[in-house]
């Protein structure tokens, strides 16, 4: 399709979209300031996630993986947590066991399983000289990833770089494991909770970067692209992995969609795509680029409607330019050239699921959203409702969308310059 | 002709789209107040970054110094991040005492810099004389 004529039916719909969401359903009640202080200050949002009472809220920032919990009616920030170096010496004396690693030489592929995690403290005296303590602690940097509540407490999916030496000895790695930690409710007393990485099926976990609990399984997002390139076998690059309450490995419930593996999307992406919820009845599965939701319990998926724009036809586009260009090296403005719809979030909504997607324009070498749609769509797949919100408005830009289901208000988060967090409460009918 | 201009052009047009952004570099000049006999250091950063992220640069700052590639200069750091107040974090973490600005994320770009790149000098006008990624 031609540059011109893709645009006219952009603009086109846009504005038809407009027009019948004129009239916003989306009503501001109150606007609540999150509370920042000299020592903490929030920088981004990656998850918000609301305590079952409705009275807190316990937020994420993988940027700087600092743990937060506020108190919901005041925006007071109640308590909060820094990964600390701790982190590392936590998972090191836990049961955690480094995963085995491929390296090439030559032309081989040497499997390694001969690694032992060591503490912060042990390294000084196992590797005198060579790199003192002082430099290995520059070189971590642990991240709580995302955190929930779960059973009267919360728990966090964090990826903490701990040190490994390998039998014989040469010299000491860093390896980010993905671990789980549990703390009370006032985000103390930390206990870290291993995943067990021995089966040899299980593929690497170095990152992770989402995760649900469902009837007491573990549901993680898992990235490994350096697994896909010692391989170059697409099916290596699962994205979901299920262990059970113990930590063991139980399955890969989710590879790559088709249509990223197909058009090689699914490797270019250096961020984990996979979109993850649950309210307790089934688990929510997306990705960012693709026009469907995936019910993973029942095994069935909706597709979305009455979006401006439907990305699927244009995934060959997108293979057929990474040929063309002779690499697959490319930018998200490249990707979003051909894919302009993006699913940026899901959100349970009183046994439906409401999915916030972004329109995003490309300008010379760059990309910016111009608009939000959030839809409401009942377990059969039909859409309930869809309405759009700001980009920006007094409150600043939009960074965040969800849900108290306990007060049945919709939460819209903002950040400016001038006034710093906003948390918009409003009534979305 | 016809054709042997348009070419011209386009290769004009892509040359124009991976170089140095005059106007962004001119502003950052001339909010450090660069001298012409001066070179400009720029760290890219953000603030959820390892200790080693601004370590590695300013030891490498500190290198050249001492090679005698960096004579006059003057220090700034292009943090990641949307507000004043997310700023002043990065100022705090590492007692930075030098020039430092918001950085929309296309800080890199804008001064033809890869994703990877860490430390970048320019001379007076932009011309790019060192990299560290």
């Amino acid at each position: 399709m031609k540059i011109f004529e893709f645009s006219a039916i952009v603009i086109i719909m846009i504005f038809f979209i407009s027009i019948t969401n004129s009239f916003s359903k989306i009503y501001i009640e109150k606007n609540v300031l999150i509370e920042e202080k000299e020592e903490f200050i929030l920088q981004n949002i990656t998850y918000v996630d609301i305590s079952t009472d409705g009275n807190k809220m316990l937020f994420s920032d993988s940027q700087t993986g600092v743990i937060s919990q506020f108190d919901y009616n005041s925006g007071v920030l109640l308590n909060k947590l820094n990964p600390s170096l701790v982190l590392s010496d936590l998972v090191a004396q836990s049961k955690a066991k480094p995963f085995k690693t491929m390296e090439q030489k030559g032309t081989k592929i040497i499997e390694r399983t001969d690694w032992k995690f060591i503490s912060l403290l042990e390294e000084g005296k196992i590797n005198p000289g060579k790199i003192n303590e002082e430099t290995l602690k520059d070189l971590i940097n642990n991240i709580y990833c995302i955190s929930k509540y779960y059973n009267n407490g919360i728990i966090s999916l964090a990826n903490i770089n701990v040190p490994k030496i390998s039998n014989p000895f040469d010299f000491v790695h860093i390896q980010t494991a993905t671990e789980f930690f549990k703390f009370d409710n006032k985000i103390q007393h930390i206990k870290v909770f291993p995943l067990q990485q021995e089966n040899k099926d299980v593929p690497p976990l170095p990152t992770a970067n989402n995760f649900c609990i469902f009837h007491n399984y573990y549901y993680v997002t898992t990235l490994d692209a350096g697994r896909y390139l010692l391989f170059k076998k697409n099916d290596s690059l699962p994205i979901l992995a299920v262990y059970d309450k113990n930590g063991n490995f139980i399955k890969i419930k989710r590879y790559l969609p088709y249509l990223y593996d197909f058009s090689n999307l699914g490797y270019l992406l250096t961020d984990n795509s996979l979109l993850l919820e649950t309210d307790n009845e089934d688990i929510y599965s997306s990705f960012w680029f693709v026009d469907y939701i995936d019910f993973l319990n029942k095994s069935y998926k909706i597709r979305l409607k009455g979006l401006p724009y439907a990305n699927k036809s244009m995934f060959n586009k997108l293979k057929l330019y990474c040929e063309k260009k002779g690499s697959f090296d490319i930018e998200y403005y490249e990707i979003h050239k051909f894919l302009p719809l993006m699913i940026k979030n899901l959100i349970p909504v009183h046994k439906q699921i409401a999915v916030l997607s972004t329109l995003n324009e490309v300008k010379k070498q760059e990309y910016f959203i111009s608009k939000y749609f959030l839809q409401l769509y009942n377990k059969s797949g039909e859409l309930v409702k869809q309405d759009t919100i700001s980009n920006i408005n007094n409150n600043g830009a939009l960074q965040y969308v969800t849900y108290n289901n306990k007060k049945n208000k919709l939460l819209i988060f903002r950040k400016s310059n001038e006034k710093g967090w906003t948390m918009e409460v409003t009534k979305w009918e | 002709m016809g054709i042997r201009f348009c070419f011209i052009l386009m290769i004009l047009f892509s040359l124009k789209l991976y170089s140095l952004d005059e106007t962004y570099y001119n502003q950052l000049r001339s909010k450090v107040n660069l001298q012409k006999e001066e070179q400009l250091v720029v760290l890219f950063q953000n603030i959820g970054n390892c200790s080693r992220c601004y370590i590695l640069p300013m030891e490498q700052v500190t290198k050249l110094k001492r090679e005698g590639t960096l004579n006059k200069f003057k220090l700034l750091a292009l943090v990641v991040c949307d507000r004043d107040a997310e700023l002043n974090v990065y100022k705090k973490q590492h007692d930075w005492k030098y020039y430092m600005f918001r950085d929309d994320g296309k800080g890199h770009k804008r001064l033809n810099a890869k994703e990877t790149t860490f430390l970048s000098v320019f001379d007076y006008n932009g011309k790019k004389i060192y990299e560290m990624e």
